[in-house]
């Protein structure tokens, strides 16, 4: 996976608690400043599920809110750090300060 | 109709029921540019069966087994009009191997993807049922071409011979449809998915099989009398169904 990767974003989006659809794309909005397309974003979801990293919840207000699986946590942390080293380096090479 | 819900319909059935409203709402909102997003959406979701919604880990091999058995019967039926273009594929040794090999060592994949009947008499009934009913209509297409060939004289076969080769591809194609059709609206309660190890291993015969039949294909293009553009885009189009088989094997590891 990769940061700009709509199943990333969307795992990143879940990490704070259960949240459906469109509320997801308003939380992606927030972190990259735009929001994904329907298509790639149920897309992501559809991937997610299939892979066990997220799981639905029962419906509300016909909107069925999804959450982040111990598996998808555990997943997005791994991801997550592995960013966290590669960026750190990237901006030690670059002779900026990471933090 | 509306064009997102038209866009909408491209999508697997398992995906619109799980979420076909909420996606509908977004898209709708979000106007015209998200129609290219639900377009790349749908095709990909067609080459990805097994991420599908489902309700078990069994409905998803089921969805595996049905799409390699299905690439399975595409590759053969390409296989075939390979060899009616040129019959020396059959017996060209290419060193060690020909088509007719291939498509055998593919059955092996076969037989270790297929769901099992359960051995219920009910299953059996259903299974039979399922299956008259599915080739019925290309078994008597076929053995109606078959009295038709033999009732007619050399001069009128050879003037017919257009009509015939259309009505005998057709006839093909739609057993093929009609039988991936059994594999995979098949109920649960008649048969049972295959055990994950033995799926993997029918695919990855599978996708070998086709990867040679490709070769083989490919290595003829430009042997013989010149160009053979036939056999290139037989061989071009086994490359890609080798590419559909690998994508499914990988997407039954990932899930």
């Amino acid at each position: 996976m990769q940061a700009n990767d709509a199943q990333t974003l969307v795992l990143c989006a879940l990490s704070n608690g259960p949240l459906h659809g469109y509320a997801i794309n308003t939380a992606i909005e927030e972190l990259t400043g735009t929001r994904l397309g329907p298509g790639s974003l149920y897309g992501a979801l559809t991937r997610l599920e299939a892979k066990g990293l997220v799981e639905s919840l029962e419906e509300v207000d016909r909107a069925r809110p999804v959450q982040l699986t111990t598996k998808g946590r555990q997943v997005l942390e791994g991801e997550l750090r592995a960013m966290a080293r590669v960026a750190a380096a990237g901006l030690r090479g670059l002779g900026v300060n990471p933090a | 109709m509306n064009p997102v819900r038209m866009l909408l319909r491209l999508h697997p059935a398992a995906f619109r029921e799980r979420w076909g409203a909420a996606l509908e709402a977004d898209a709708s909102a979000a106007g015209r540019r998200s129609w290219p997003g639900l377009l790349a959406n749908a095709a990909d979701l067609w080459l990805h069966p097994v991420i599908w919604p489902a309700k078990s880990a069994a409905q998803r091999r089921h969805r595996a087994a049905a799409a390699a058995f299905t690439l399975t019967l595409a590759t053969w039926f390409v296989d075939r009009a390979g060899t009616a273009n040129d019959p020396r594929l059959t017996w060209r040794a290419h060193r060690t191997l020909n088509v007719t090999e291939c498509a055998a060592f593919m059955l092996l994949g076969v037989i270790m993807i297929m769901p099992l009947p359960r051995p219920t008499r009910q299953a059996a009934t259903t299974l039979l049922r399922r299956t008259l009913r599915a080739l019925a209509a290309p078994a008597v297409l076929f053995f109606a071409e078959l009295i038709l060939v033999r009732a007619l004289t050399p001069a009128a076969h050879s003037a017919a011979h257009p009509l015939i080769a259309a009505c005998y591809w057709s006839t093909l194609a739609l057993g093929a449809v009609q039988t991936s059709r059994i594999v995979g609206t098949i109920s649960t309660s008649a048969v049972t998915p295959p055990h994950p190890t033995r799926l993997r291993l029918g695919i990855a015969i599978l996708a070998t099989g086709c990867a040679l039949t490709a070769f083989i294909s490919l290595s003829s293009t430009t042997t013989g009398h010149g160009f053979d553009a036939v056999s290139a885009a037989s061989g071009s189009g086994m490359l890609l169904l080798t590419a559909w088989f690998l994508t499914i094997l990988r997407d039954v590891n990932e899930c």
